[in-house]
């Protein structure tokens, strides 16, 4: 059983922000085919929480960001299970209810910094427009708003920005545009879907500063999926590691970074290059991600796993919660076992 | 951005440096010259060759060219062989009638296909894609030539609906300013005549469009379809836009650069369709002009309207290089250096 001691304050969350049950998503391929490319996946996310999604790409993390704002048409990916957001069932709600939501309540940056801004519009424009469609600030206050976040997103002269198109400015300036239109209207949710990764690695950093400064400040809840731990283990409030599509382990931050239960989460653990032990070998895991069409029964991390077991082969297996984590492992780490 | 326009207009002088020289070699390396074909059949050697003399006809053919360039950049293209008048007014005179039919061609054309190319591309897959492509394939594929005689026949003479030659009924006069008819009319404030003269454009104007709708639709669905896919559209989506400011402020301008690519090179198209419209509808522009003129080798007369059409061609392009210019401020950036 796992280890249930020093449970640290959790951010209440009574009235989550975000709460997703049962979510499974299904792709329609072009030949008709029905692909589960997650399953049973749920957690909420608490008001202020910073909530990362970690894992590896063909988890399935990038799916769930977009369906919780229902991006991907429905033909294409089919929503099963709950996602609630305030009174609204977002997995099952109209676009009547989910535009108004969209860009005010929640709203979303993208990995992609340089494809995400429109390259025909300035950044005024691409700023009011998201403004006037929500007719939150009217008048001279929507000059002052944007302003206004263009500074918190540490623009240093703002009237400048403005006027200028998205190729004359850099990948970590156009996240930050990107991140100044995502708060401007005071959103519930922000989800945040790799943001940094495109980024020099210098750059990361302050735009990982700079979301979780301001979510601070305004109180923001945050969706923050990512394929590196290292990146979130700092900020984050929650985490839950996905892989294939299947949440494997999720608890309180801190907690699974110091003693993870799931294999998984120790060898992703042992890939960030500060936390490992002095003169072994930079870790890698073995092997890579299932794709969608070999899922079999059983764990699906069982062929990269040095723990692996006969049990893990068979059946169904269960997340088993124990206190604030849980963990989806027939032998999950002690906190002995680990060194 | 003017300094760049200023250079395209000055890539003008070779290109038309070189198709007169082609032409110019081309049309006399025919048997027989203009002397053989204008004097009479009963005219002496003698008279022939006093006649090709003073035309300067028996100077070798490089040296005539070089006569021709002197004259043409003062815009003297000589005297029409049939019509003993200036080429240069003639072609200037008729030039507005073509300008006129190819700009509502291109206009209807455009109109209807940008549309059309949309929804094709919005609604792809459905009864309502397949019904847009197979009507663009047919506007592909259906001769200009015989389309204009079917529509003579049918709208024309069998139900008697719209005029189907000329540009105006005898009689009806019109003060001549600009030579565009619909403009004339507007700046003499003669309202009641824009139908009449639309009733004359009408045929032409949808023989000639016809070819181009089918192309520009299916490359604007194309464009449409690429531009859906980009991440900003997906940004638009989560800003919360509605589904038509995404469509007119995102697709669409987006979609631009290869539409209006595609549309200058439909004008190649345009210019040498309207040459077959204008004579199916006797309409008196330049391309009825170019048919007599050719048909009877009235040689001064088929160069000066071929650089016409040549300069034609080339300043749409640069009209084509200034709308991007304006579209896509990456252009704008890339050309201020």
């Amino acid at each position: 059983m796992l280890m249930s001691n020093s449970i640290p304050d959790l951010p209440v969350t009574k009235d989550p922000v975000l709460s997703i049950e049962g979510l499974s998503l299904f792709v329609r391929t072009d030949d008709g085919r029905r692909l589960k490319i997650v399953e049973n996946a749920s957690f909420s996310i608490g008001p202020g929480q910073f909530f990362a999604l970690v894992g590896e790409s063909g988890s399935g993390k990038t799916m769930i960001a977009r369906a919780v704002m229902r991006l991907v048409p429905d033909a294409v990916l089919e929503i099963d299970g709950s996602i609630r957001f305030g009174a609204y069932d977002l997995a099952h709600a109209s676009e009547r209810i989910l535009r108004p939501l969209r860009g005010a309540e929640i709203t979303m940056i993208f990995q992609e910094p340089m494809s995400s801004l429109n390259p025909l519009m300035t950044v005024e424009r691409q700023l009011m427009e998201v403004i006037d469609a929500h007719g939150r600030f009217k008048g001279p206050e929507q000059r002052e708003r944007i302003i206004e976040l263009l500074r918190r997103v540490r623009f240093r002269d703002p009237e400048l920005i403005l006027r200028a198109f998205p190729h004359e400015l850099s990948g970590g300036m156009r996240q930050r545009v990107m991140i100044a239109a995502a708060l401007i209207n005071e959103p519930k949710l922000l989800i945040a879907d790799e943001p940094t990764t495109a980024l020099d690695v210098t750059i990361q950093r302050e735009v990982l500063d700079i979301i979780a400064e301001l979510a601070r400040d305004m109180g923001l809840a945050v969706l923050f999926i990512s394929h590196d731990l290292s990146l979130v283990y700092e900020n984050a409030d929650e985490i839950a590691v996905l892989y294939g599509g299947v949440v494997m382990e999720h608890g309180p931050a801190r907690d699974i970074i110091e003693r993870p239960a799931h294999p998984y989460t120790a060898a992703l653990l042992a890939c960030v290059p500060h936390r490992r032990v002095k003169g072994s070998r930079q870790a890698g895991i073995e092997g890579s991600v299932p794709s969608v069409a070999d899922w079999r029964q059983g764990c699906r991390f069982v062929d990269r796993c040095q723990q692996a077991r006969d049990a893990c082969r068979s059946g169904d297996i269960p997340l088993v919660v124990d206190g604030p984590r849980s963990v989806r492992c027939v032998a999950p780490l002690l906190l002995g076992e680990r060194h | 951005m003017a300094r760049a326009i200023a250079l395209r207009l000055l890539g003008v002088i070779p290109v038309l440096f070189l198709v007169t020289l082609v032409l110019f070699v081309l049309l006399r390396l025919a048997p027989g010259d203009a002397a053989d074909l204008l004097m009479p059949d009963d005219a002496s050697e003698e008279e022939v060759s006093r006649i090709r003399e003073r035309w300067g006809l028996d100077r070798p053919v490089l040296e005539q060219y070089w006569r021709f360039l002197l004259a043409s950049v003062q815009l003297d293209f000589g005297r029409s062989y049939r019509y003993g008048e200036d080429v240069f007014e003639l072609i200037v005179n008729r030039l507005p009638a073509t300008l006129e039919l190819a700009l509502i061609a291109l206009v209807v054309a455009a109109v209807i296909a940008i549309p059309l190319g949309t929804v094709a591309a919005l609604k792809k897959g459905t009864a309502l894609d397949g019904a847009i492509s197979v009507f663009a394939i047919a506007g592909v594929s259906t001769p200009t030539f015989w389309l204009g005689i079917i529509l003579v026949l049918f709208i024309s003479a069998e139900m008697n609906l719209l005029p189907s030659a000329g540009r105006l009924p005898y009689g009806v006069a019109l003060p001549h300013v600009t030579g565009v008819h619909l403009l004339d009319a507007l700046l003499a404030w003669r309202l009641d005549l824009l139908g009449l003269i639309a009733s004359y454009i009408i045929l032409p104007a949808m023989t000639l469009a016809f070819g181009m709708i089918g192309v520009i639709a299916r490359i604007t669905r194309g464009a449409i379809i690429d531009v859906a896919q980009e991440e900003f559209i997906t940004t638009a989506v989560s800003k919360g836009l509605a589904r038509g400011e995404i469509i007119c402020h995102h697709l669409i301008p987006n979609a631009a650069v290869p539409i209006v690519t595609i549309i200058g090179l439909e004008l190649g198209v345009l210019i040498s369709g309207s040459i077959i419209v204008e004579v199916v509808f006797s309409w008196p522009g330049l391309g009825t002009l170019l048919y007599q003129a050719i048909s009877v080798r009235d040689i001064p007369l088929v160069t000066g309207i071929v650089v016409a059409y040549t300069s034609l061609f080339i300043f749409i392009n640069v009209a084509i290089d200034i709308i991007y210019f304006m579209v896509d401020p990456r252009i704008r950036a890339s050309q201020a250096v």
